[in-house]
Parts: structure tokens; sequence; C-alpha cells
């Protein structure tokens, strides 16, 4: 073995946390005024505290669908844009930010033609007085039988609000409860915007007045006094409030590094390389293809520690168990099923468990970016805020699809592998055939659980142990799902062709359950509905039901001789 | 066992036949799902899955075909269980975790019999400082005709949704559409015989304002609350939209000794914040006439000492929410505080009570009271199952990892 094979893998690693670390270098030029810590003031937003970072970013993520701006012809961070909006309205409002894709709603702002998707506040105010009574129009209709050009209008009056309340200095609540009986509030409530000319009626509190110092610095295009007027309020509050600013810190941080952002990259080069580590296993004990297996679990291992950081992180800045919303359960389920390949991988050293896994944590990454408002981290309902049922219930039931997930994809893999190339080896069917056995028993465990869970959770929460709600059929669907396939084979009724075939169905009941309960808007459980979603559903389960059939094809017709 | 009982029952323990029942289930839970996006939650649960049989739609043109429903699909669950285990009973390691878990299904089948069978479920509304000694059944009203003239209590005759619905009569020219009994409600009770022009599952209430023109034309009413408002039929509630419940309305006419009383609109809880209790007068003495949910007169009384809404800084999402309780029930010795929140109920007397929902203004609550005799039976059936498929699987993964690893 020569020293490149020796230290290919190493190699991967090292690329991988280069990769990682790329995020946390500044991307921006540093400018005169010291953004950085500005950023990192603790703020109440929705319920939680959060640093000023977080809502830019949230903020911007709503109304321009993007966490940058660009001023000047330079890409700027959110908290620009956000800094401008408070404290120079006049500037902000000529900065492209109000993103628009209806055709319908472009129009109405004077955008038939053109490839402009994004306009400046002041763009919008030249159609003001028609956009106003469209919006009070639609306002009137209810949400349910609005139309696609009345909802996207309505989202443009959202972003609007979104941006007026910044403006305003409703949101964020920016004054922390420094004495006793306070609460977080918004600036607003203590001393009024310079250009609403009302008086002040009562003395504002030393945090208001040091946060107004700020701004007001800002407004003036003072970079001296800005910076100082940051740094002693920083300063004032890392006295007082010592651990909501470290968490705020730690969130800034946890912002920049995008852990499950830089995972999908990753998840892609261990894909790649564990391909490439299958391809080359046709020469028996070949070295090459042993590298790249190794190099692809070390970067696999590299992604899957970024990952756990990141879940961590969450539940550390939210308080939370780990899955709350779509979005953590997409992350949640795609780190799971990269533990369980890690994990087959480990047992069985054939390289399938990592490429397998490293392509669902890919996948289910995308999934989360794509989601409506990605990763908002928002305050739970109080009929959710139990913290023990969410964290066994919501847990166990996430594992549960994400096994079942993992059955499914072991399953297109088989199918694949033995229809359309010779890899299916005799050797390769028989590990193939126990991997999907063992990960479907353990499916079928943890989906049980988890269900049950559930039901004593709705027990205790308004005496219902089992309502027959959507996501509740949806759970006991795939239960229901791993438990034939397991009678199936206990009964000889299938062998291992069969078992990948059922096992491929049960990509499209879990796929249901997760999403399509969610589509059918009913139920105490549809957290999150999306709209294009449901044509990626289909394209899903229509890929799915062509795999089972090439999965039918009888055996003699294969590329591959299993047996 | 002897050997004839072993070739009866061997069909029925086939592993086929519970591949097939599986494959059923999932069709009628799916198919059950989606139902609940055009009808209400009770409806389909109680027609899909607290069912024997059902006509289910099979999403073309309308058609529907003849489906097995929850009831029967679990009992051939339960016969196929038990018969497999019959024919193969056998007692070892391997089999320890398959029975176990066995055990612990047939009881989560029969908890969920026992709770379609017998539990009931009730909401208590309780304004701060005040008390309640009955629940109310939201899934069903009644037609309560009251005589408020004793001293220390109300005479009340009630005239149970049921017998609402089906006296509706036939309306002209349409054939009617309930097909019900056409004829007056008619008892000794009765201050006034009543004739149900139009009963309405649920419905739409128009002020003299907002009603479309041709409701106002067709308004039947001729006394009352209709004299102002007017109802229109809508579609039930359906399961999509968690939360809401039907609001019935019905036309009445009544008449005393032959003479006409007028008709009368009664919607549930009658129209906007004033008394919902409408004035009849017969002989010189009033009778109140109300649409209510159905109430459930309880032995206790619960008195609400204080209602806590705590929501996030900042925003109108709840936090949590809590109800102190005094509960008095002479009937039990019972007279005790107790604080009822989100997850932590109280139990009592066989019943129990959560936190539910608040009225606006947080000037009360609204407790859910559910009497579930077979609420034990899942906790004691998941325990079973889970430890059953942790022993039956572990044993697998034992023989397993040993087995590669050799």
């Amino acid at each position: 073995m020569n020293t490149i094979t020796k230290l290919f893998p190493a190699i991967a690693v090292l690329l991988s946390l280069i990769v990682i670390a790329m995020p946390l270098l500044p991307k921006h030029e540093q400018g005169a005024y010291d953004l950085d810590t500005l950023a990192s003031l603790p703020v109440s937003a929705g319920g939680r505290t959060k640093p000023l970072d977080t809502v830019a970013r949230n903020s911007l993520m709503i109304v321009s669908d993007r966490q940058t701006v660009t001023i000047d012809g330079k890409r700027q961070p959110a908290i620009r844009w956000m800094i401008d909006v408070m404290a120079r309205p006049q500037a902000a409002n000529t900065y492209d930010v109000f993103r628009i894709d209806y055709p319908d709603v472009r129009s109405l702002v004077g955008a038939v033609e053109g490839k402009q998707k994004r306009f400046s506040f002041a763009h919008l105010q030249r159609f003001g007085q028609e956009l106003n009574e469209q919006f009070q129009r639609v306002d009137k209709i209810p949400t349910k039988v609005r139309t696609l050009y009345q909802k996207h209008l309505m989202e443009l009056s959202g972003h609007v609000r979104t941006y007026f309340m910044l403006m305003e200095r409703e949101t964020p609540y920016a004054i922390p409860p420094l004495a006793e009986g306070e609460q977080w509030r918004p600036l607003v409530a203590e001393i009024h915007t310079p250009h609403e000319g009302h008086e002040t009626h009562a003395e504002p509190s030393q945090a208001a007045k040091r946060f107004d110092n700020i701004l007001t610095a800002y407004q003036d295009q003072n970079p001296d006094r800005f910076n100082q007027a940051v740094s002693e309020y920083a300063t004032m509050l890392d006295q007082q409030i010592p651990d909501i600013t470290r968490k705020a810190r730690f969130e800034v941080f946890f912002n920049k590094l995008q852990p499950f952002y830089q995972g999908t990259v990753l998840y892609v080069l261990a894909f790649l390389l564990s391909c490439a580590s299958l391809l080359t296993a046709g020469f028996k004990g070949s070295v090459m293809s042993r590298t790249l297996g190794r190099a692809a679990v070390g970067v696999l291992a590299v992604t899957f520690i970024l990952n756990t950081f990141g879940l961590s992180a969450r539940v550390y800045m939210q308080g939370y168990a780990p899955v709350t919303n779509l979005y953590s359960s997409a992350v949640f389920i795609g780190w799971f099923c990269v533990a369980m390949g890690l994990f087959l991988e480990w047992l069985f050293k054939n390289g399938l468990g990592a490429a397998l896994s490293a392509m669902i944590g890919c996948v289910t990454l995308i999934i989360a970016h794509n989601l409506a408002d990605g990763d908002t981290m928002q305050m739970m309902q109080a009929v959710l805020d139990s913290n023990f049922w969410l964290s066994t219930h919501v847990i166990t039931v996430t594992i549960g699809y994400s096994a079942t997930f993992l059955a499914g994809f072991i399953g297109i893999a088989y199918i694949l592998m033995g229809v359309y190339t010779r890899g299916l080896t005799p050797d390769r069917h028989k590990t193939l055939g126990k991997m999907m056995y063992g990960v479907i028993a353990f499916a079928l465990l943890f989906s049980f659980v988890g269900t049950v869970l559930g039901g004593i959770w709705a027990d205790q929460s308004w005496g219902r142990f089992w309502g027959w709600d959507p996501k509740e059929n949806g759970a006991v669907l795939i239960v229901l799902m791993n438990a034939l396939i397991l009678h199936a084979r206990w009964g000889g009724m299938v062998k291992t062709r069969g078992v990948a075939v059922l096992a491929v169905f049960g990509n499209i009941i879990t796929a249901w359950s997760w999403f399509g309960t969610n589509m059918l808007g009913v139920g105490l459980h549809s957290y999150g509905f999306m709209d294009s979603a449901l044509m990626w559903m289909l394209v899903f389960v229509v890929i799915q039901l062509a795999i089972m059939t090439a999965g039918l094809i009888p055996i003699s017709r294969w590329q591959s001789t299993p047996q | 066992m002897n050997k004839g009982m072993k070739k009866i029952l061997a069909p029925f323990a086939s592993l086929r036949l519970t591949v097939v029942l599986f494959a059923v289930a999932m069709v009628l839970i799916l198919v059950g799902t989606v139902a609940q996006k055009y009808e209400g939650n009770w409806e389909v649960v109680n027609r899909y899955f607290h069912s024997l049989w059902l006509m289910m739609p099979i999403g073309i043109a309308g058609i529907k075909i003849p489906f097995v429903g929850g009831y029967t699909l679990c009992i051939l669950m339960l016969v196929n269980l038990i018969a497999a285990h019959a024919v193969r009973f056998k007692l070892n390691w391997k089999r320890a975790g398959i029975l176990l878990t066995h055990a612990g299904l047939i009881l989560l089948l029969a908890g969920e019999l026992v709770t379609g069978l017998f539990a009931v479920e009730w909401q208590m509304t309780i304004m701060e400082g005040e008390s309640a000694d009955y629940a109310v059944d939201i899934r069903q009203v009644e037609l309560a005709v009251v005589d408020p003239s004793p001293q220390k209590h109300d005479n009340v005759v009630i005239v149970p949704q049921s017998v609402l619905a089906s006296h509706e009569e036939q309306a002209e020219g349409t054939g009617g559409k309930s097909g019900g009994r056409a004829g007056p409600i008619q008892s000794e009770l009765l201050p006034f015989d009543i004739r149900v022009v139009n009963w309405m599952s649920n419905a739409e209430i128009f002020g003299p304002m907002g009603a479309p023109p041709q409701l106002w034309q067709n308004n039947p009413a001729t006394r009352g609350m209709g004299k102002s408002a007017v109802a229109r039929e809508v579609s039930r509630v359906t399961g999509v939209e968690g939360g809401r419940v039907d609001a019935p309305a019905v036309y009445l006419n009544l008449t005393h000794e032959g003479q006409d009383m007028g008709t009368w609109l009664v919607p549930l809880h009658g129209i906007g914040m004033g008394d919902p209790r409408q004035p009849v007068i017969i002989n010189g003495k009033t009778y109140l006439l109300e649409l209510r949910f159905t109430r459930d007169y309880k032995p206790y009384t619960v008195h609400l000492i204080d209602f806590r809404h705590d929501k996030f800084v900042g925003t109108e999402k709840p936090k949590n929410f809590s109800s102190e309780v005094r509960m008095v029930d002479p009937s039990r010795n019972a007279n005790f505080v107790a604080l009822i929140s989100m997850n932590h109920p109280l139990r009592h007397g066989g019943e129990t009570f959560y936190q539910h929902q608040f009225l606006r203004g947080d000037i009360g609550t609204v407790l859910q009271v559910v009497r579930n005799p077979g609420w034990l039976m899942p906790y004691i059936a998941c325990s079973l199952v889970s430890l059953g498929l942790i022993v039956h699987f572990g044993v697998m993964l034992k023989k397993f990892v040993s087995r590669t690893r050799r």
C-alpha cells in the first residue's frame, strides 16, 4: 500500500473539516461599524430570547427568501439590513428585498416582464394605494377559500407588516428585564421612533436609553459613537444578564456555522466516495475500493458529528427536544439514518450502509431547506409544550420513520443493483436481506412504541388515548406496514426480493404519514402545511412505484444473479 | 389440544390471513383518514372504525363498495391471533417475546373496544368565582322547555336531538331529507305540541343586515328571535376543522289546544350575547325555550377559584393554562382544592378532568370531563408489547451479531 492510499482517508476528513470551518471566516469586509457585536445583542422575539442576528436573518428570510442583502452591488449580512431598517429607514427603503414571484402580484407592482424578483419598499410605495386596496379586500376573504393570487398577495402583505414592525421598533422586544418584575418589551414602548414625533410619556429605562443611543449614532452615521454605544450596552448586559448574553453569542456562532447547510455538501461527498468504493469493489480485495470506502466513512463520521452538534445546539438554544417542527424532523430523520448506517457499516463493512445513509442524510437536509420558512425555532403551543412527552413520543416515532425509510432505501439499492447492474452478488444479496430484516424489526419496535406513547400523551392532555387523528393514523400505518412485512417473511410468503419490494412501499407509507397528512390540513398534528410539496410527494410516490415494478421483474431477467 | 381441534383452527391460524388482515386494515385506515377532509371526525370514526361494515367510496364517480369496518377487522385479528397461538403454542425464549407482544396487542384492542363502547366525554364551562354541577356533550343538543315558576328550582322538559331530527316535517315538493315521521311531538309534560318545521344539524345565523334576500322572503318564523334573524343549513363541521363543533338550529311551530302559537327559530345558544332563552307565554304563564348542548347533571360541584393563562412574551401564543378548582362531592365525602393544567388532569370518582379551553378574556375555563373505564388498559398493553418486542428482537439481534462477528 503506497502513502497516498494510506493518507487518502485522512485527506478527505481534513477537507471536510475545512468545508465546515469555511463559513466561520469573515465573509464581508469589516466596515467602520461594529456590526458583529450588535448582532450578538440578546433580544426577545416570538417568545424566545435570541441574538439580534437571528431576528435579522429570520426577518430577511421571510421578506426576501435569503439571508443576505445586496447594497450598492455588494452582499451584506442580514444585520446590516436590519440596523438600516431600524435606524435609517430612508436608506433601507431603497434596498431590493421584497421578493415577489407570482405573476399577477408582480404585475400589480408594475413588473410584468423583466428578471427582477426583489423590489424595494420605495418601489412598493409607488403602488401603495392599489396594494392597500387589494390587501384590505382580500383580508376579508376567509383563508380557506382564497385563490393562489390572493394567497400570494396576503403573503406580500405579511412581509410588509414584518418590515413595518421592525421599522416601528415593535419587534423585536429589544429591552431586557433588568429589574425585578420587568418583562422583555419593545423599544417603542419606552422611546418613540423619531419620525413619529410623539412625546415620551415616562422616563425610559437605562437599557432603553442605551439601545436608543446605538440607533441614534447609526442614524447620525457616526461610527465612533456607534461602536462606543454598542460596546457599553453589551458590557452592561454581560454584567447583568451573563447567561442570556452567553447563549446569544453561542447562537450567533451557530448561525454562522450553519451546521445543517454544510452537512448537505459533505453528505454528497461521502455518497460519491462510497459509490466509487462500491463500483471498484468488483476486483476482489481491491485496495482502491477499501481506501475510498474508508474515506467515505471518515467524511460521513465528521458530518454526523457536525449534525449531532447542530441538533444538540438547537436543544440548548430552544430548550425543547430536538424535534419540534417539520424542519427539525427532517434533520432528525437524516441524522438517525446516518447513525444506523454507520452502525450497519461497522457490522457488515461492505460500504452499503455508508452509501445509503449518506444519500438519505443529503436528501433529508435538502427537504429541510426547501420547507417553507426554514428553521425558525418557534416556541410551541401550550398543548405541545410538555417536554417529557415531546422527547419520548416524538423522538421514538421519528426514529421509527427513520428506520422505515432506511429499510426502504436498502430495498431500493437491492432492486436497482439487481435489475440494472451485475453488482448484486449472492454475498450482497444475503447481507442486504439481513440488513433489511434487522432494520424493519427495529422500525416496528420504535414506530409501535412511539405511536402508543403518543396515545398516552393524548390521554394525559385531553383524555383520549386514541382519536383517529390523521397523524395518529399515519403512524399506525407505518406500524402495520412493518408488521405486515415481517409476518409475510415469517410465513414464507416473501423472500428477500419480496421484502425489498414491500420495504420500498414502506417509503410511500412513511412519506404519507410524514407529509401527506399535513397536506390534508387535518387534525391537531398538522403543524406545517406546504404548497408545492404535494407535487414532490407525487413525484416521490411515482418513483417508488416504478422501482417496485422493476423489482417484480422475474429474477431470471435481472442483470445480476443473486442466488 | 387434540388433533381435531387443531385441524379446525388451522385455517384461522394462518400467517397468510394475518398479512391479508394487515393490508385490509391499512386500506381502511387510509380511506378513513382521507375521509376526514370531507366529514366530521366523529362521523368518520363511527362509520369506519366503530362499525362492523360500511360502504366505502372508491373515489371514482361516487361509486361505493362494501368493506369491513373496524370492529369486524378487530374480531378477525383476534380470532387469527388466538388460533395461531392455540395451534402453535410453545413456551421458550424465542416465543416468549412474541407471546408477550401478542398478549399486549389483545389488551390494546380490548381497551379500544371498551373505550368505544363505554367512554363518555363532556365539557364543563365554569366562570371564575362560580361553580358548575353539570357537564355538556358538545356532539348532542337538546331542546329545553323550562318552567321557571317554582321558587327554588326550575321544571325542565327535555326533547332530545334524535326526537327533533326524526320528527322533521317533509318539506313541500322536496320529498324531505330525513324521511322522518311527520307529526307533532306531543307529551302531557309539554305545555304545547311541537311541530318540527325544519331541523338543521349545523346552521349559519344571519342578522337583519347580512342575510341573503331570498332567505328573508322565505323566513318561516313568525315569533321570537326568528323575526330578526334567519338560519340557513350549512354542511356539518368536518374533521379538518379540528376543534369546531356543529351549531344546530331548529324552526318549531307551537300549538296549544289547537291554537297556533307561532313559528319560532331556536338556534343553539340563542343569538348574540343576551339570554338565549326565548319566552313563550301560555295563559299568562311563561315558559322558556332553549336549544342547548345535552346536559349531564353530576353528583358533585366544581368551583373555579382561579384561571391562569400565560403567554410567551410579546406573542399571543399560550405558554400554559391552568384552573385552580375546588371539588365538592357530598356523595364521596370529598372537598378539596386541585390544580388542573395541560397534561396534569384531575382524576376523581372515575372521571378525569382536563384543561381544555378557556373563555375569551380569561374569565373562565372549559374542562374536558371524561369517563373511560378502560383508560388504564393501553398503558399496560403498551408496556407488554414493548417488552415483548424488545425481548424478541433482542434475542434475534444477539444471535445475529454473534453470527456475523464469528
